[in-house]
């Protein structure tokens, strides 16, 4: 089980001819790191011939490159070597992963992602990472069940007001489920920020799944967007709050 | 949830006709407590370590614990299909082996064929004190197969640091640049890690450290490794098996200097 507190989307650029991917964030810089992940990103969109390259990695991509996270700390140690990216590779297709606290302020000047097969891109690609940080104590944990706000809709991007109207002003949020395979959530909190997280976090119902640190949303501020429909068509989908 | 583990055995049972089918006695498990007991379907495990084909009949089969001091049957007819990755029982008994038993129902003759079991335990001689305030540091390691048998490599970085776990993965390439062993050949190899001459994870099915899909991740009680005299075997060898096999150590990392 992990809680999640604020969440940072970053997308890296994977150039062919590089084998090393440094991890640049302003925002993380100083924060105490809790937990990183790697998505693959799957294409939706036209398909054309000859293929394009691929602007993001997907999971078989990111499989083939031989990828490992390597992490500093501030204090120059190199307390993750070589890790490799399997363990904590997520995407709809395969959200298994390996619970690995990280738990510290990391030294992004060296921290990086490194790769060892020959280039299976031959264009600069992008690599997204989410990665879970803490900016203030956590709330006591308590997993009982106050409360919760089911919206349905088949929208690709929305403002979560459009849905949820003021429904969610002082609810303290700790758990979402959803049947969204596909779509990010940008949680604008009143002490949190979810960047764009991907709502496979919240599809998982296993020892593994993801409660919130008790975040009031601003639903005004809030969005949903990049829903990934079945191409050709389009599907109702549930979003649960649970407070 | 699983326990703190400090010992791993693979136990091989030689299927007969139906009825029963007894435990041997597992000398190296006398007294100890068991923690979990896993069963290797044959999806996971095609052939047991004497070559013995895996019994796909598992539906027909169910399994009965004794309790070594209170003879007690602690698990009775619990069918093996019950017992997996996802369902891990937590035992935490001395297990009486040569009165605990396998018993076969419909599945006809089953001489031949096997069944393997890891019983995962308590072994004070290699367990360590386990922190509250758990720190820990990932190395990773590696093991070229070059033979049925092959030894590890020493490997200074964790050369007697205290392992919580040992996570193993199917990169295209090791971080040292070797091929590395893809997912479908890893149903044929045990490991044995080794300290001072015991063997105290004996023929673990190397699939058990690929994680990814676990529900609780193994936690083992900061035990050491002579790596030097611990192997890995691989059956039924092939050219497709002569690759690299990646780890990663997590270690605990409380007693060094930050």
């Amino acid at each position: 089980m992990t809680i999640i507190q604020n969440v940072a989307c970053i997308d890296l650029i994977c150039n062919p001819s590089d084998k090393i991917i440094k991890i640049n964030s302003e925002i993380l810089r100083g924060k105490k790191i809790l937990s990183i992940f790697v998505c693959g990103v799957n294409y939706i969109g036209p398909t054309y011939n000859p293929p394009r390259p691929k602007q993001y990695l997907d999971h078989t991509l990111i499989k083939n490159l031989g990828l490992y996270m390597n992490l500093f700390d501030m204090n120059g140690n190199n307390f993750i070597k070589s890790l490799s990216s399997e363990n904590f590779l997520i995407d709809i297709d395969n959200p298994d992963f390996v619970e690995l606290p990280i738990n510290r302020v990391l030294d992004f000047d060296k921290s990086n992602f490194s790769y060892k097969a020959a280039p299976t891109i031959t264009q600069p690609a992008k690599l997204r990472i989410y990665v879970f940080y803490q900016t203030h104590n956590f709330k006591k944990f308590n997993d009982e069940v106050n409360g919760s706000i089911t919206v349905t809709t088949n929208q690709t991007s929305y403002k979560l007001s459009d849905l949820v109207g003021k429904r969610l002003d002082g609810k303290k949020i700790k758990k979402i489920i959803t049947s969204l395979n596909g779509g990010g959530l940008n949680l604008i909190c009143k002490q949190n920020l979810i960047e764009n997280i991907d709502t496979l976090f919240f599809n998982i119902n296993t020892a593994k799944e993801f409660y919130l640190d008790d975040i009031e949303i601003d639903a005004e501020k809030s969005t949903v967007g990049n829903v990934q429909h079945n191409i050709g068509g389009s599907q109702t989908y549930n979003i649960t709050f649970i407070y | 949830m699983n326990k703190l583990v400090s010992g791993a055995i693979g136990v091989e049972l030689f299927l007969s006709a139906s009825g029963k089918v007894y435990f041997p006695d597992i000398i190296d498990l006398r007294h100890k407590r068991i923690k979990h007991i896993d069963f290797c379907p044959v999806t996971s495990l095609p052939n047991a370590p004497s070559g013995n084909q895996i019994s796909a009949l598992m539906n027909t089969m169910s399994l009965t614990i004794m309790e070594s001091n209170t003879q007690k049957e602690l698990i009775q007819s619990l069918p093996l299909a019950n017992l997996t990755l996802s369902n891990r029982l937590f035992i935490n008994k001395i297990i009486d082996f040569q009165r605990s038993y396998i018993t076969l129902t419909g599945a006809g003759n089953q001489t031949g064929n096997s069944l393997y079991f890891v019983f995962w335990y308590d072994e004070p001689s290699v367990w360590n004190v386990v922190n509250q305030n758990t720190r820990s540091i990932i190395e990773p390691f590696e093991i070229q197969l070059t033979s049925h048998k092959t030894y590890f490599k020493e490997h200074l970085a964790i050369r007697n640091k205290q392992i919580e776990n040992i996570l193993l993965t199917f990169p295209v390439y090791s971080p040292t640049g070797n091929q590395g062993i893809t997912s479908d050949f890893h149903s044929n190899k045990f490991m044995t890690l080794v300290k001072n001459n015991f063997e105290y994870f004996r023929q673990v099915p190397i699939y058990f450290f690929n994680q990814v899909n676990a529900e609780y991740p193994i936690r083992l009680q900061n035990i050491t490794i002579d790596f030097e005299k611990s192997y890995i075997e691989t059956l039924g060898i092939t050219e497709d098996d002569l690759q690299s096999i990646c780890f990663n150590a997590i270690i605990d990392d409380n007693n060094s200097a930050h």
